[in-house]
Parts: C-alpha cells; structure tokens; sequence
C-alpha cells in the first residue's frame, strides 16, 4: 500500500466520526472498498480502534482550545457548556486557520440559538471580530450589537455577578496597510 | 545526501550552547521581560508570526531584541507523501529570514494528506518509503532554507501500521537520509513509552544522541489510562530523570520548557527553567 493512501485514509478516519464507525465495523471490508488490494487491507485493519479514537478526541480537544483562546470571555461566560457547544458548531476536518473558523462557526451557532444568555452570540461576534482584524493589510470591520459586549466584558474579567440591559452598540475595526489596529465601540 | 548539509549540521554542533529557555507564550511576555537574566532563550512558535498583524510582527522584533531565539514549525507536514505546502513554507522561510535563528525545528510527522488538514501531528509509519518521503521534502525545504533543521520526535498516539523497524531505528535513518538534527522531546520518548510498553533502557544507546541539539520538556497528565502530552501541568519526576539522562549522555545545546495551558504563576516557570539549567551546568553543557 503507498504510503500516499495510507495518510490519505488516516486523515480522513482521524476527522471523520461517520467514516471511524464503518470502518470499524467491518475494518478489512472498509479498507478495500477504499481501492487497498486484500493483503494491504489486512494489514490496515491491523489499526488500534482504541488510539484512533483517542486521537480523533485529542484533535476536538485541541481545537477547543484554540477557540477558547479566540473567544475568552465567551468561554469564561459559557464554562463547561462551551466545548458542547462547538462541537455541535464545527463540522468536518478543521481548517488551516482554525482558529478563526472554528471560533467563527461557534458564534454563528450562538446568533442563531435562543438559549442561554439572551448576549452570549453578540459576545462571540464582538470576539471574533479582533480574531478577524489580526491580520496583515487594511482591515475595515463594521459589527452591529444589541448588547453592551464591552461591559459584558469588563464584568466577565472582573468576575462579577452580571447586570446587562440591552443597548445598542456598533463596533468599528480599523487598520491601514502596516499600521496599528484602531477599534472602537459606538 | 548533499556535503553542504552535513557540513552544515555539523556546523551547528559547533555553535555555542544557548542554554536553557522557555516556549514563549503571550500571557507571560510582561513576566518574561521583568526576570529577563533568568531565561537563557526563547523559542517561538513560527505559525503564531505566518499572516501576522504588524503588532505581533513588533512583538517578534521586540523578543529578538532581548533574547536568542530559535523557531518551531507545527504543519510543516515534513512526512506528507504529497509534498508540502509551497505557500507555507514560503512564509516559513520569510520568517526564519526575518529572525536568523542559529537553527530552526519542525516535528517529525504529517498533518495534512488526501486535501485533509488534519489540525494536529499524526505519526508517520516507521517505513523506509516514509525515509524517502520525509528526505524528498526536506531538500525542497533546503532550497528555501539554509539554516539547519531539527526534527522532533513525536507523540504516537496511533500506531500507523505496516511498520518495518522501530522509532529509534526510523528516527536514527531519518536523519542519515537527511542530514538532519535531532529535537529530543523527551516527555514525548517518556509517554510513547509508557503509552506503548517500551522499555526506555533497553533502547537507549539506540536513539542517535549525537545528532541531538536541543531538548524540549513539558508535563501531561493521565486520561482514561493514556499518558497525554498536554502540556499543562509541571514536569514529572520521571521526565527530569529521563531529562538528566539525556542531557549527560548528549551534546546539547539548548533546552526548553513547553508549557501551553494552565498557566501557572510564572515563578514556577523559572524555577522548571533553572532546574533544567542546573543539569546542563553539571554536565558541562553550559556555563
């Protein structure tokens, strides 16, 4: 087997929870219907269900790490809720800036979902917009809140018992090419 | 394998020692710059600094300023049988041209194959073809960079099957096919060890100490019966003893502590750093 298919197969049973459970069903039958001759699926089916899926966990959990790094005050208002909740956001194999993406799909999900704190999606998109400022060139980003994300927060960092109302926000991200960033909120 | 590499391997041997130093990591950059005689070097992530805002880039020049610094790449993808990414390596060279590092290192692995990025370091099977692979993209990476590389042994997690030697076999051909020096993790020999039953001293003498430059160090913690290397807990006593192991066996030049998560007060961090400074000063590798 060359060793091309061989990582291509790894790759894709690492990220792939629906691939890892056919696979691991019927592991030789698998790995010939992925083009592997007889004797070289016998020795992919050699493969440790138990590491693959250790590995598989590993990968979620580093990439929750990652968003948490991205969204710091989303994660602190979330707690143990917040690795569920991006498991739910992210699909498939990660992208190579996960840490954006990943972050990103998280807040759409927590815009779109009516539970939990009525400001917890205004917070992700409050964070993501530096994750999406932190890059080389002009940035121009315009964001539209309902909630005061920058009390929200001050508080969160504080550790306080939140008191929040509505209150319209508009958030604006600036940089000209090689500058610094500019943000305010409105 | 090319004269020119050899003689460059063997020129970075000859390089004075940095010492021992940490991973650096933002949250402690105002730490790191009040107790900067306590830290010998740095080591930075190099894909923190690919695309970067100009701040981070001011970051990278302010830490050049005050300290030696050495780049580690994380999905360099250097044992992809497709090649890798000209794109990334692009950036990498950019970088490396930007921090004139006395080495540069990346992990000993693959992360992206069959359009699938994987997001972590996968182990590669332990076949000559792997040799071959990983030989074929280290000289196109020597094309773009002439600074000497280090490759670091991995985790395994997953065993990749179809092996046809051992890691200490693998990694040692590695670097003959390559000209290559050695990163020693040696919280990640220690896991992969206790993770997969292998007897460290009965395979000792067989890891390539001579090619080894550098150490990193780091604590994991148990899961569900597996030892991870998280990165987020100090340094067991077991890894200092494979750590003083390595450091007396090997010519080392410099050492650094990987700590990612769980941030603790940064004094714990200097004392993990002076503590692995203390073997290197005993065994004649530093000071």
């Amino acid at each position: 087997m060359g060793l091309m298919q061989t990582q291509a197969l790894l790759a894709r049973l690492f990220t792939d929870a629906r691939l890892r459970r056919v696979f691991f069903e019927d592991p030789q039958g698998a790995a010939q219907g992925f083009g592997l001759s007889q004797e070289e699926a016998k020795t992919f089916a050699r493969l440790d269900r138990r590491e693959v899926e250790e590995f598989a966990r590993c990968l979620l959990g580093k990439r929750a790490l990652d968003a948490r790094k991205v969204l710091p005050f989303t994660a602190r208002a979330l707690g143990a809720d917040f690795d569920r909740l991006l498991l739910e956001a992210i699909d498939g194999s990660p992208s190579r800036e996960r840490h954006r993406s990943d972050a990103a799909a998280l807040a759409r999900l927590l815009s779109a979902r009516a539970s939990g704190p009525p400001w917890i999606g205004d917070l992700a998109r409050f964070e993501t917009a530096f994750a999406s400022a932190a890059r080389p060139g002009a940035v121009i980003l315009l964001r539209r809140f309902a909630w005061p994300v920058d009390d929200i927060a001050r508080q969160l960092l504080a550790g306080a018992h939140l008191h929040v109302a509505p209150r319209r926000r508009l958030g604006l991200w600036l940089r000209a090419p090689g500058g610094s960033l500019f943000w305010r909120l409105f | 394998m090319a004269a020119a590499v050899v003689a460059a391997a063997a020129a970075v041997i000859e390089t004075p020692a940095l010492g021992s130093g940490l991973g650096y990591r933002p949250p402690f950059r105002a730490d790191l710059f009040a107790n900067r005689s306590r830290v010998d070097f740095l080591e930075i992530v190099a894909d923190h600094y690919f695309d970067a805002a100009p701040e981070k880039l001011r970051e990278l020049d302010l830490l050049r300023a005050h300290f030696p610094i050495v780049a580690h790449g994380l999905d360099l993808s250097l044992g992809s049988a497709e090649g890798i990414d000209p794109a990334y390596l692009g950036k990498f060279a950019a970088l490396i041209a930007r921090i004139e590092p006395p080495w540069w290192s990346e992990h000993l692995c693959f992360t992206r194959a069959g359009g699938v990025d994987i997001g972590h370091l996968a182990a590669l099977p332990y076949t000559r073809e792997a040799i071959d692979a990983v030989a074929r993209n280290v000289e196109i990476v020597r094309r773009r960079i002439k600074a000497p590389l280090a490759l670091e042994n991995i985790t395994t997690v997953v065993r990749a099957p179809g092996a046809e030697m051992d890691e200490p076999e693998f990694l040692t051909r590695v670097l003959d096919a390559t000209g290559c020096l050695w990163l020693c993790d040696v919280a990640n020999l220690y896991t992969n060890a206790v993770n997969h039953g292998m007897d460290i001293d009965a395979t000792f003498e067989r890891w390539p100490w001579d090619r080894l430059v550098q150490i990193h160090y780091a604590g994991g913690r148990w899961r569900e019966g597996v030892l991870i290397d998280s990165h987020d807990a100090a340094t067991s006593e077991a890894v200092w003893a494979l750590y003083d192991r390595v450091v007396a066996r090997a010519p080392v030049k410099g050492v650094i502590l990987e700590r990612d998560e769980r941030l603790p007060p940064f004094e714990e961090l200097l004392n993990e750093v002076a503590r692995a400074r203390a073997t290197l000063t005993e065994c004649g590798r530093w000071g």
